[in-house]
């Protein structure tokens, strides 16, 4: 009874906080942050207690300590870096001509019908191709060559970014355009303000998807036909038995492709700060 | 670049089609440079499409739009400006570039600057120009897209029921606004609008439009600052509305969205009739 005249009184004096937006069982930022990064750090002690047990034979998973060691080893006889910058210089150049003709096609189709009785059909057919299918025919077209893997890699991200470039356009809103109209917008204006700011966001979505593709490919390349890179380098490892470094190199091409996908990210918080889905920091 | 004051607009024989449907059907209308006039109607009575006529974004199946004593066909660069039901901002860009694109040009110099701040001034925005749409409200959005409207002092405002989104203060302080704009930059106003007492707060003269045509005209000759609930406006407001409702009554329903009036609640449906009458010029 004492409680409730009390609660009453509190809430008239509105000292009952307000029920907030965020739900209670919500943990704070920098708990839910604690907590992601605490599972992957107590897989990796797990890991290194079952190899130091003898549970794991380092020929199965060689032990993270093993890793580490390879990793320096390699560091030092300068094998580390040249692989790694070969397979990103593949993959970053292959990207940006899958990606490029991939914007450029889809913009073109996206605002022009011609354009896209022209072209559209035949890139529709040819995406129903496998590309990692092709490699026997890239083989025989550019042997072990630089141009074998910057083709795959541009073929398949060409696809997702083609694609997704088309929709964006697509789905800008056809009452914007019509206020450009009345505002007597002219055509490169109309496209600078409205319609690729409208694009971008699923032209995004696409190179993330691109992102994907492009790692794929390169490591099915490398393996298969390369004489340098990060999967070349995997492969001769496993001719010597050498397991750490290849558990190294996968672990390098995980770590490259979290840092493509960061660099993604923080592509999409800078062009797309008005919107509020992609904003940093919540609402500003 | 607009000089002030408004510039009359003139519609001869103005018809425009939907396929086999007539919206617009030989519509004659004149309005007086600086008039603010109110277009009421039902749901379907072709009023929207008059205004985007009249700023070029349809063309017409017979007849013209004239602009100015000269003739100016319509839609002629940046002396018509249109306001619509949404705001229609661009989201990417932020309140200021939002109402510079009412500039018309591609780039901006120190004085599209000052147009801009000055336009922002007008709606109470000016310490929002670096702010996204995305966080301002909905009656903030629509004080933008009036900025954006005026910020190159168009000769002629269309309004395409700009206010209809809003919640009724927002509403009556919008209404405020833009009697205070209409007053001070003296454009001619078209407004287009669903609810009687808004056309009669801000209209001189009120038409009704139905099948296509005017079916009523209507002076409004009240002083102004106009105050809501008054007598006066009572008593126009019941003319136009028996006007309205007797044209229901009549089998000459148009539309089907029927005519809401905030008033009465008076919701009319009723399909299109066979024989319809029309009232007014034939």
């Amino acid at each position: 009874m004492n409680t409730l005249v009390s609660a009453r009184a509190a809430a008239r004096d509105r000292l009952i906080p307000a029920p907030s937006s965020t739900p209670r069982f919500r943990l704070g930022g920098r708990s839910t942050k604690a907590i992601s990064f605490a599972v992957p750090a107590a897989l990796l002690v797990l890991w290194q207690a079952a190899s130091s047990a003898g549970i794991l034979s380092d020929d199965i998973l060689p032990s993270p300590a093993a890793v580490v060691a390879a990793l320096k080893r390699l560091t030092l006889s300068g094998e580390f870096a040249t692989n790694v910058e070969v397979s990103f210089l593949r993959a970053i150049t292959g990207l940006a001509v899958g990606g490029g003709i991939g914007v450029a096609f889809g913009l073109a189709n996206g605002m022009s019908k011609l354009s896209e009785a022209l072209s559209d059909s035949t890139i529709q057919m040819v995406r129903t191709i496998p590309h990692l299918a092709l490699i026997p025919l890239v083989i025989l077209w550019f042997g072990i060559d630089e141009k074998a893997k910057l083709f795959l890699v541009a073929l398949g991200t060409f696809f997702p970014i083609y694609a997704n470039t088309v929709h964006g356009i697509r789905s800008v809103d056809p009452q914007l355009i019509e206020m450009g109209r009345s505002y007597g917008m002219s055509s490169v204006t109309m496209f600078r303000r409205v319609i690729l700011p409208g694009a971008l966001p699923s032209i995004f979505v696409g190179l993330r998807y691109a992102l994907g593709i492009m790692w794929l490919t390169l490591i099915v390349a490398e393996t298969i036909a390369a004489q340098s890179g990060i999967g070349y380098m995997a492969m001769q490892a496993r001719e010597f038995m050498q397991t750490d470094v290849v558990v190294l190199s996968i672990l390098i091409y995980a770590a490259l492709g979290k840092l493509a996908d960061s660099v993604a990210r923080w592509l999409e918080a800078s062009f797309l700060a008005w919107n509020p889905a992609y904003r940093r920091g919540g609402a500003g | 670049m607009s000089g002030t004051g408004g510039l009359s607009v003139t519609a001869r024989g103005l018809s425009k089609n939907f396929g086999p449907q007539k919206v617009i059907d030989d519509l004659e209308l004149h309005v007086p440079a600086g008039q603010f006039l109110a277009i009421v109607g039902r749901s379907g009575c072709g009023k929207s499409t008059l205004l985007r006529l009249l700023c070029g974004l349809e063309t017409p199946s017979g007849g013209a739009f004239w602009i100015g004593d000269g003739g100016l066909p319509s839609a002629s660069g940046g002396v018509v400006r249109m306001m619509f039901q949404e705001p229609r901002l661009l989201p990417w860009v932020s309140v200021a570039g939002n109402v510079q694109v009412g500039l018309g040009g591609s780039r901006a110099d120190r004085n599209d600057e000052t147009r801009v701040m000055n336009a922002l001034d007008a709606v109470g925005l000016r310490d929002r120009d670096r702010a996204w749409p995305g966080v301002l409200s909905g009656g903030q959005k629509q004080r933008v897209a009036l900025a954006r409207a005026l910020v190159s002092r168009p000769r002629i405002l269309a309004l395409d029921e700009p206010l209809g989104a809003l919640d009724a203060l927002t509403r009556i302080e919008m209404q405020e606004l833009i009697e205070e704009v209409w007053l001070d930059q003296g454009f001619t106003g078209l407004l287009v609008t669903h609810d009687v007492t808004e056309a009669l707060m801000l209209a001189d003269r009120v038409v009704l439009i139905e099948h296509g045509a005017i079916a009523f005209d209507l002076e409004v000759r009240l002083p102004r600052p106009r105050r809501h609930g008054a007598a006066e406006i009572g008593a126009l407001e019941d003319e136009l509305l028996g006007r309205l409702l007797r044209h229901r009554a009549g089998g000459c329903a148009g539309g089907d969205g029927g005519f809401v009036h905030r008033v009465t609640g008076e919701r009319a449906g009723g399909a299109r009739s066979g024989s319809a009458i029309r009232h007014g010029p034939p």
